[in-house]
């Protein structure tokens, strides 16, 4: 089961989650989606634009 | 013509409207169309838009001196830098006058590594400090620091709340611990009881200085002048930005008494400390004050998520916050309610993907909370 966080190896305890959820990584807030569900997949959420830092 | 967009560096995510006009909480486009500005501009406006006390100290001291380097005494300066030690923590001595929130981070930063004569930093994870090259060196994503200032001086990260991390991380090599007491732009998370009490006896123990950084969540944002109030801990540095000068440009690091003077010439700043935005910080804060706006952000505050909570959205993960620092994390991306949110005249802002952020000025009032509770439930429902 993939629910290690891909930016700092956080393990994610989510539950009832949707499939394509976001799910913001509780360790270092990296947005994560729920890629699929059985397996589950964590993936970095892809960036829809740079909206960060103010 | 060339839009803005077309004439600028690139670097901004624009929001599509052109904002001409500010009165209080509220805020007009170019076509006359009406929002309440339930972001003040990240946290900026705290006393409102053209505030009537900054409005006439700005319009007093632009007559008498706009300019003059803070090698030269000025009154301005000196009621600005005594207003600020009066409403600080007690034992804050000392103050050093810039010119944004990132440049109060970085006048800390420098001032810690000389004066420590260590090399680390402990900053952490989901928090940030500004885009200067030393903030940005404390941004725990590295895709955000990678190349540019990844090798400035090294940062050791910990998980924002986790004192036995902290405690772990923390040596005799460590200059500083920095923290904001309440992380806002990694999404408005608030810090377990105890943890900023911990944070201050581990510093102790190592010898380490605690800098704070209250750029988002100072000057009366949560409910006290200072957040970092609501923990009992005095820090050594505070680093304020943002809404200190009423939208006009200033940073400031107030340094504790027992850290002395920052030695001659070790650091400066062109307008920091300039006449005309001192005189507008001195009207801002006489104005927070005066209005008691520490008090009106914890009383709407609490309205305010009480009416959040109460919309009961299965969109909506979480809502938190602290006086009128607000954030509500959906399950998908805020992107599409932000803009509908727009459209209806509210104009909240982002954090990270799924975070909308609530920072509206201090002076809003509560029937405008009421309509943004009443059109988000909207927003969500449709």
């Amino acid at each position: 089961m993939n629910n290690e966080c891909p930016m700092c190896g956080c393990v994610l305890c989510y539950t009832n989650v949707e499939l394509n959820e976001l799910l913001p990584c509780p360790d270092c807030g990296s947005d994560l989606e729920v890629r699929s569900l059985d397996p589950f997949t964590l993936e970095m959420a892809p960036l829809e634009r740079e909206d960060w830092g103010e | 013509m060339l839009s803005e967009e077309q004439l600028e560096s690139g670097a901004v995510t624009k929001r599509g409207i052109e904002i001409v006009r500010g009165d209080g909480s509220r805020i007009w486009d170019s076509n006359g169309k009406e929002y309440i500005d339930m972001g003040a501009s990240y946290g900026v406006c705290n006393v409102g838009h053209c505030n009537p006390y900054v409005i006439e100290a700005v319009q007093k001291q632009l007559s008498e001196l706009i300019y003059v380097s803070s090698s030269y005494d000025n009154p301005a300066r000196r009621e600005l830098m005594e207003r600020l030690i009066e409403i600080s923590p007690s034992g804050m001595a000392r103050v050093f006058l810039c010119n944004s929130g990132t440049e109060a981070v970085e006048t800390a930063l420098k001032f810690t590594l000389k004066h420590t004569g260590r090399t680390k930093v402990v900053a952490a994870k989901r928090a940030f400090h500004g885009r200067t090259l030393g903030s940005l060196s404390m941004t725990f994503n590295p895709s955000h620091r990678e190349g540019v200032s990844d090798k400035l001086f090294p940062v050791d990260f910990v998980t924002f709340g986790n004192a036995g991390e902290l405690n772990d991380i923390v040596t005799e090599e460590t200059a500083a611990v920095v923290l904001e007491p309440i992380q806002g732009e990694g999404g408005v998370h608030l810090p377990p009881e105890g943890y900023f009490k911990e944070a201050r006896r581990i510093c102790d123990e190592k010898g380490a200085l605690l800098i704070v950084d209250e750029v988002q969540a100072g000057m009366c944002r949560t409910g006290k002048i200072f957040a970092i109030q609501h923990y009992e801990v005095t820090p050594d540095i505070i680093c304020i930005g943002k809404s200190i000068a009423g939208g006009l440009p200033m940073g400031a690091a107030i340094l504790h008494d027992k850290l002395g003077p920052m030695p001659k010439g070790s650091h400066g700043s062109t307008f920091g400390g300039n006449p005309l935005v001192c005189a507008a910080a001195n009207g801002a804060l006489r104005y927070m004050i005066d209005h008691d706006l520490s008090g009106r952000s914890e009383t709407l505050g609490k309205r305010f998520l009480e009416g959040l909570r109460g919309i009961g959205s299965m969109q909506v993960r979480e809502v938190r916050g602290m006086g009128l620092m607000i954030g509500v994390e959906l399950k998908t991306r805020s992107g599409p309610y932000l803009s509908a949110l727009l459209e209806k005249g509210i104009a909240a802002i982002p954090t990270g993907s799924t975070v909308i952020r609530f920072l509206p000025p201090l002076v809003v009032p509560g029937e405008e909370i009421d309509m943004t509770v009443k059109t988000f439930a909207e927003v969500l429902d449709g």
